[in-house]
């Protein structure tokens, strides 16, 4: 006994040894559950470069600030994305003009606004952006521009800004001779200092021009400009570069645009930043620099260069300038004087690229804050490119309606909202968009009593009550009473309503504010729950040489509120320097949690907070600290009401994150959002895997799980707003079912809804918003992709009789497969008229079904339910009757189609077999009864189908009636009408009839046919013989 | 064509991708007497499943994408493009449900997708080797 149980220990570590490691969800795992995009492009997002290829103007070529690439191949009437898996912040997009197959991509933007996203580095395409190849740089973070030597396509420039927020040396001006494999930093200045433009001599390509910038931002501050900046010549092809200072300002200098012009290439602007920031130009490649104009310079060049210093000269005219900047501006003198180009048709501002077809310089491509537009007639009219849905979301919400509309609010384009699906066709279309707000968007929700109420904020807590039906808007921003200090509202200000009361609103400024009014008034909750740091409130100082105090560097402020959904008294606080703050009681006592934390550094900004959704002692927190130039990822979990913490940050999670979400029913469900793309964890965080179905690796700054409909709404920083529909077969995975070759996994029930009709015709150039696919969703899980033998997908109803038989996804993971719920279309008897009506099966019966999946060694059943759709107000009983109905109609169609054959075959084997009489007279009582066979078949037949000849022939029979009556009857889920039940019945009739003409026809009839032809020693004539489907006796 | 019983004349890139077609045996046997050069592109993965990445490049210039499981050298995806209406046209086919028929293994189930989007699913019941044919259906009716 003790001998035996010795083995047995010894044996259980080898045996466990011997073990696979225990399965962990990975990317290919999560499979089919994949994210749609919803939009908006109605307004776009910011465009940061435009190329395109001057020999064929048609290609285009988009780089977005937080969206990726996006090609056109039709000047622009839609767009493709091409960069999906790289990163998808874009700084520089240029196109190789001696050979255009390929294409230069520079990742992480340059126009370095407080949200600005960051890159890996330098990629390249040699197949027009099929196929991409990372070409290193990898730590520039930002690539402001990359120049191709014209004629020799392997020597290129990459002007890289580097770091924003910390000090580096991996910038500055790079060159490679061998097309990317290797790069020689050929321009630096100092650790601090990139390159923020250049410019090669299209006709004397060793001499070139380059702009250094000497930058750097702070979570509070920034600075623009310094002693490394400067404007630099090369004439040895970049080896050797020499500053160039005469005629230019002394002292510092901030970020310089230089614009060589293309018809004259002596001449040369530059756009520069100082203490008086204006345009120079230079007649003598450079050398020397001459203010352009006079008198303080037009504000599209002095403001805020660090965001739009850009100027560009049209190809054949040296003197006619674009100054994309706030608005767009032209010279036509050389730059002594700027217009303001008419933005006809509402332009968005804030321009940042224009592209100038060269070989039609009427043709302009402008990329603003709000997407590209089209000129062709040189900026005098544009139209929008409406098939970008590259906006950059702070927020999301959603609300009870049934489909649940979302709400969320664009860097800078405002606020809008929009159904989750559309009822009519296939796709949440431009138009299905409104907007609900203004600015820079933030939080937008609905107010829970009121679905006409929307709250809304811009940037710094300008938070708005907007009333849906009249437009009215309210001003309900809290303001400091007398003798108080100011209030401090950060740029994305902490606005939520409250999970368990409907009447509660809060607002995060250095305090925790609550409304219970609707705004009308606030009530402070909280004492200061900042640092209150004075250094860190010199917003009014920030921006460098140009003065830039726009909100963005607001600090010491409260930018994440979350109330517990458990306990009303629970409220939590995180604030951008670095306190996460709990109250217990409802606000009268705070606490600062975060030195229980550690392993953060001090003052890193708290990004989210996640309330614990299943017990009220947990919460969720990340830390961003990106902004000190920290990139690393802070997720942590407290059960203790933040007496403890642990870090969640298990394998696979990237990215410094901005947001974590509990599931709503699996405590160990968690989706974390980081600025390179959406993670998911299911088990509480030990391991972690990205999403990647239709979601690329952009930033993820929100999210929130619908309650009803079990979906997971994200807010983008690049992609708008994404929706990951139904979590309920991600609640059912576990590391037991990962080790399974195969399994079903639940999913929400399947409404079974009418599908409405839209008849309109908007042409390919509006983004389609896809809706949720039609149908019941059937989801399994594969451990391996299936190559080898069957694998069949059925659905049986409750008798186990297969209603419908579906082609099986095989990918490795988790598949869906989409049933319309429907049977098979009815047969149809040939007849030249289609009978559209008649191309869809019925609806089944709702209730549930049985899935089963069969490979050749493998079953596996799950279950999957229909319901009827909650919009419709049918009573059972009227469902009933319209699916009694719809079955009648539909079998009768069935029966038709046989008679309409049999009628068809029995005339034309009667005819036939008459013609091939040889000897008339003797054959007289046979060739009689054939012919008169052959004629009563045709008789019936011609009244049961339409022998017209088909679109506008027509002359309906029985076929053509009942499928008309088929079609009306199944377009509605409730009550047939009257009409439509007393025509049934008359269809009834006379398919009755007809039925009882054929068996005469096919009785006797046929019968005396066939006794002569066996007295001639012929073969008698076969009935055709009828098809297994449910005719008209079938009831449902 | 497609869809229709009587012979068609038919030019261009869709004659040429007939013919490419026409070639059972696929474009790895032989291929070197076949004129053919292949390219290895890369280990990588589809869906999860390892893969090798081939460029077939034919004696007439068109190309082919061969996507080999790693494990079992089976066709799991081929992609051709072809020039449809003045535009690229990239046709994607995903192979499954492999059989055995006659000892060759012939995909019973083929997803396509055009430009990405899904355009057809085939589901294949039965396969018939070396059938005969009546040369008379390829006449070309005056």
């Amino acid at each position: 006994m003790k001998r035996a149980l010795v083995v047995a220990a010894l044996c259980v570590p080898a045996g466990l040894a011997a073990q696979a490691p225990p399965p962990v969800l990975d990317s290919a795992a999560i499979g089919d559950v994949r994210a749609r995009a919803l939009g908006p492009a109605v307004t776009s997002g910011r465009i940061a470069a435009i190329d395109g290829v001057a020999d064929n103007p048609r290609v285009l070529y988009v780089g977005s600030a937080g969206g990726g690439v996006w090609k056109s191949s039709n000047g622009g009437a839609t767009f493709t994305p091409i960069f999906d898996e790289y990163p998808m912040s874009i700084g520089a997009v240029t196109v190789d003009q001696n050979k255009p197959e390929t294409v230069w991509v520079g990742t992480g933007e340059a126009w370095t606004r407080n949200s600005v996203s960051i890159g890996k580095g330098v990629y390249k395409s040699t197949d027009a952006g099929r196929n991409w190849t990372a070409m290193g740089l990898t730590d520039t973070e930002h690539i402001a521009a990359i120049a191709v030597r014209p004629r020799r396509s392997d020597t290129v420039y990459t002007c890289a800004v580097g770091h924003l927020w910390n000090s580096n040396d991996e910038r500055g001006v790079f060159k490679t001779t061998d097309g990317g494999k290797t790069w020689k930093k050929v321009l630096f200045v100092n650790a601090d200092t990139g390159c923020a433009d250049i410019e090669i001599d299209p006709q004397e390509p060793d001499v070139m021009y380059a702009a250094m910038w000497q930058v750097r931002r702070l979570p509070y501050f920034f600075t623009s400009g310094g002693p490394g900046s400067g404007l630099y010549k090369s004439t040895d092809g970049g080896e050797h570069w020499k500053k160039m200072t005469t005629g230019l300002p002394d002292g510092d200098l901030g970020r310089i645009a230089i614009a060589i012009a293309p018809s004259r290439p002596g001449t040369l602007y530059a756009l520069v930043e100082s203490r008086d920031t204006r345009l120079y130009r230079s007649d003598d490649a450079g050398e020397s620099w001459k203010p352009t104009g006079e008198g303080k310079a037009p504000l599209g060049i002095r403001v805020r260069p660090f965001y739009f210093a850009n100027i560009v000269v049209d190809p054949t005219d040296h003197t006619r300038l674009y100054n994309p900047s706030l608005f767009l501006s032209l010279s036509t003198n050389g730059g002594r004087s700027f217009e303001a180009v008419s933005l006809g048709g509402g332009v968005h501002g804030d321009l940042h690229a224009l592209w100038i077809n060269p070989k039609d310089p009427y043709t302009l491509v402008l990329g603003t804050d709000g997407g590209v537009y089209v000129s062709r007639d040189r900026g005098t009219s544009w139209t929008h490119a409406a098939t970008l849905p590259v906006a950059q979301l702070y927020h999301v919400a959603y609300d009870m309606q049934r489909p649940y509309r979302v709400y969320a609010g664009l860097q800078d384009n405002g606020s809008w909202s929009a159904p989750s699906r559309a009822i009519a066709g296939t796709s949440v279309r431009n138009g299905d968009w409104t907007n609900i707000g203004v600015g820079d968007g933030f939080n937008a929700f609905p107010d829970p009593r009121d679905p006409s109420i929307v709250y809304s904020e811009y940037q710094g807590a300008q938070v708005r009550r907007y009333h849906l039906q009249t437009g009215e808007i309210k001003d309900i921003r809290p303001r400091a009473g007398a003798g108080e200090p100011p209030l401090r509202f950060n740029w994305n200000a902490a606005f939520t309503p409250s999970a368990l009361d409907p009447s509660a609103l809060y607002l995060g400024g250095q305090y925790v504010f609550r409304s219970r009014d609707r705004g009308d008034s606030w009530q402070r909750l909280s004492p200061d729950l900042t640092t209150n740091d004075p250094e860190k409130q010199r917003q009014r100082e920030s921006g460098g040489l140009t003065k830039d105090n726009s909100t963005a560097e607001n600090h010491c402020t409260i930018v994440t509120i979350a109330p517990s959904p458990l306990d009303s008294q629970v409220i939590w606080a995180g604030t951008d320097d670095g306190n996460v703050q709990i109250t217990r009681d409802g606000g009268k006592t705070w606490t600062n949690v975060v030195a229980n934390v550690g392993g953060v550094p001090t003052h890193t900004w708290v990004s989210g907070i996640e309330p614990g959704r299943h017990q009220k002692g947990t919460a969720f927190v990340t830390f961003d600290g990106h902004r000190t130039g920290d990139m690393k990822t802070y997720l942590y979990a407290t059960d203790d009401f933040g007496r403890t913490w642990r870090p969640l940050t298990g394998a696979g999670l990237e990215g410094y994150l901005h947001v974590v979400r509990q599931d709503l029913v699996s405590p160990s469900l968690l989706f974390a959002g980081s600025e390179g793309g959406l993670f998911v964890s299911l088990d509480a965080g030990a391991h972690w895997a990205r999403l990647t179905g239709g979601l690329p690796a952009v930033p993820v700054y929100d999210m929130t799980i619908h309650p009803r409909d079990h979906d997971l709404i994200l807010a983008t920083h690049g992609r708008g707003v994404q929706i990951v529909d139904d979590l309920t077969p991600l609640r059912h995975m576990t590391a037991e079912m990962l080790a399974k070759n195969a399994a079903i996994l639940p999913s929400r029930p399947a409404v079974q809804s009418i599908p409405a009709t839209l008849q309109d015709f908007p042409g390919d150039a509006e983004f389609a918003g896809a809706n949720p696919p039609e149908g019941a969703v059937i989801t399994y899980y594969l451990k391996q992709r299936h190559l080898f033998g069957k694998l069949t997908l059925d659905v049986l109803d409750a008798g186990g009789k297969v209603v419908k038989s579906l082609p099986a996804g095989t990918r490795q993971g988790i598949n869906r497969v989409y049933w319309n719920m429907r049977l098979d279309a009815p047969k149809s008897a040939a007849a030249p008229g289609l009978g559209a009506r008649a191309l869809v099966g019925p609806m089944v019966a709702e209730g549930r079904y049985t899935v089963r999946l069969t490979s050749d060694d493998d079953v596996v059943t799950g279950t999957v339910d229909l319901m009827a759709d909650p919009l419709a107000p049918h009573p059972a009983a009227d469902r009933q009757l319209r699916q009694t109905l719809v079955m009648q109609l539909y079998g009768m169609q069935n029966d038709l189609a046989y008679l309409g054959d049999a009628t068809a075959s029995l005339r034309d084997e009667a005819n036939a077999r008459g013609a091939a009489l040889k000897d008339k007279a003797a054959q007289g009582d046979l060739r009689r009864a054939l012919d008169t066979l052959a004629g009563d078949a045709d008789k019936l037949n011609d009244s049961l189908v339409d022998r017209s000849g088909g679109l506008l022939e027509a002359d309906p029979k029985l076929r053509e009636r009942a499928i008309d009556l088929y079609g009306a009857v199944m377009s509605y889920g409730g009550r047939p009408t009257v009409s439509q039940q007393d025509f049934g019945a008359v269809l009834a009739g006379e398919l009755k009839a007809a039925r009882g003409r054929f068996a005469e026809l096919s009785g006797p009839t046929l019968q005396r046919v066939n006794d002569l032809l066996t007295k001639a020693g012929e073969t008698p004539i076969a009935l055709p013989s009828a098809p297994a489907r449910p005719g008209s006796d079938l009831r449902p | 064509m497609m869809g229709s019983d009587t012979a068609q004349e038919m030019t261009g890139p869709q004659a040429d991708m007939a013919k490419s077609q026409a070639d059972f045996d696929g474009d790895l046997v032989d291929y070197k007497t076949k004129g053919t050069t292949i390219d290895l592109i890369g280990q990588e993965t589809i869906d999860g499943t390892k893969v090798y990445h081939l460029k077939v490049t034919r004696k007439n210039g068109t190309t082919r994408e061969l996507f080999l499981d790693a494990d079992t050298g089976i066709d799991v995806r081929t992609i051709s493009t072809m020039e449809q209406n003045g535009q690229q046209a990239t046709i994607t086919s995903d192979l499954s449900n492999y059989q055995n028929v006659d000892g060759v293994m012939v995909p019973f189930s083929v997803k396509q997708s055009l430009n990405g989007t899904p355009i057809a699913q085939m589901t294949i019941d039965k396969v018939e080797f070396n059938v005969p044919i009546e040369t008379s259906l390829f006449k070309l009716k005056q």
